[in-house]
């Protein structure tokens, strides 16, 4: 490493303990900043369970739940039977949302979104199609994994279902 | 060239250069960046302004704004970096004195973090949040390999653990032999360890007997993470910080490049 070059001029340089009397207090803006994306995230995962790995948290790989082993169920009622729904894929950011911050109300969302589109059924799943049927009431149901020492189970985190 | 080549200088440019990797959460950051680093390296009188770092600081700002969901924490750190530089250029005549200041809390609160959320986590001690990762996370493998979990008991267990997640009621004991079961929690503690001592260390005043251990543990620390895991941006950034905290004392600098190519390798051999 080469010396630092000429310091700064000798204006600056009376200018120094003025400037440094307001450093005192800048200095606390980059912890600052640090500490509320911490704490933003915080608050989002332990109210709305937003995805641990996303975000500010520094909580990579601490849990079993994070978006990625998280699940979006959607069920509808054709002909009277209870079927699995195949996503069209124009919903995949929506889903994406789900599993990092899943609410009632973007559950519901789908839900509804859902019945806009027409559907045809195809081993024993439906799937939406350009001259299907409308179907109403879909469910849809957001769980995540949990742990009992080594035992996986799973639990609700959003559900809703569309009128 | 002989600007580039001082220890600011070099905090600078490399703290341009990460942003280029950074802007892999968000494309149209990377032109800026890459403009940002040239500038670093062309006109390094003008890249100590520090109103320049505050604009860099406000792109960033406004990339977290516009496309939360595509942010990792990493980028939250730089950014908080990106400020710290700023602020450390008001006073260049002790630049290297406030960015090292800086970079040590900053260290210290993102490790103190990590292990609180470790720390509170049940699934993580029992090594059940370690398992879950590695199987739905190739990347994982070599480490769960090495706690003597084959790559075919994962992929066996991975439509079993699908449906679990996908339905009430059932469930799936992840069944370890004792050597795994003890090996996974070994890992598991030793993260806790290591990343708590890292927190502690920073958090050290600078003339503590810990503060000796800084480098070293932070050095080793991103030679396991990211032998396994590489987050080349994550790498880079926490290289530039630990170097700065290090006023760029050569063997630390060495060190720290050590690391950035071991994720550099991992990443290009994944």
């Amino acid at each position: 490493m080469s010396a630092e070059p000429a310091a700064n001029s000798t204006a600056d340089r009376a200018a120094a303990p003025r400037l440094r009397s307001h450093l005192a207090l800048l200095r606390a803006v980059p912890i600052l900043v640090l500490l509320v994306a911490i704490a933003a995230q915080a608050t989002l995962m332990t109210t709305v369970n937003a995805d641990r790995q996303a975000g500010s948290g520094f909580a990579m790989f601490s849990s079993v739940d994070f978006a990625g082993s998280r699940s979006v169920v959607v069920t509808a009622t054709y002909n009277d039977d209870v079927v699995d729904v195949r996503l069209p894929i124009s919903t995949t950011d929506q889903v994406d949302g789900l599993l990092r911050s899943p609410t009632e109300d973007s559950a519901a969302q789908l839900a509804r979104d859902l019945g806009e589109f027409e559907w045809v059924e195809q081993d024993g799943r439906i799937r939406a199609t350009a001259d299907g049927t409308n179907i109403d009431g879909f469910s849809v149901t957001v769980r995540r994994l949990t742990a009992d020492g080594h035992e996986l189970g799973s639990e609700v985190l959003a559900h809703a279902v569309a009128p | 060239m002989n600007q580039v080549r001082t220890p600011i200088g070099c905090v600078l440019m490399i703290t341009a250069g990460t942003g280029i990797f950074m802007g892999a959460h968000w494309s149209p950051l990377v032109p800026l960046m890459l403009a940002f680093y040239l500038a670093t390296l062309l006109a390094p009188s003008a890249a100590r302004n520090s109103l320049i770092w505050f604009v860099m600081a406000a792109a960033w700002v406004a990339a977290v704004m516009i496309q939360p969901s595509a942010m990792e924490d990493h980028v939250y750190l730089y950014l908080a970096w990106l400020v710290a530089i700023a602020v450390g250029l008001l006073d260049r005549d002790n630049f290297m004195d406030e960015a090292g200041r800086q970079g040590r809390y900053l260290l210290a609160i993102v490790f103190a973090t990590a292990t609180i959320w470790k720390l509170t986590s049940g699934s993580f001690i029992s090594g059940a949040a370690l398992w879950t990762s590695g199987l739905l996370d190739d990347r994982m493998a070599p480490l769960l390999n090495l706690a003597g979990i084959s790559s075919e008991s994962l992929a066996d267990a991975r439509p079993q653990v699908t449906a679990v997640v996908a339905s009430d009621g059932e469930t799936f004991d992840i069944s370890l032999s004792s050597y795994s079961s003890i090996a996974l929690t070994l890992v598991a503690l030793g993260t806790i360890a290591l990343e708590a001592l890292i927190a502690v260390s920073y958090a050290a005043p600078d003339t503590s007997r810990l503060a000796k251990l800084r480098a070293p543990l932070l050095v080793g620390f991103g030679f396991v993470t990211y032998a396994i895991v590489p987050v080349l941006p994550f790498a880079l950034l926490l290289a530039v910080i630990g170097c700065t905290v290090a006023r760029f004392e050569r063997r630390t600098v060495l060190a720290f490049v050590a690391m950035v190519l071991v994720a550099v390798v991992r990443f290009a051999t994944l």
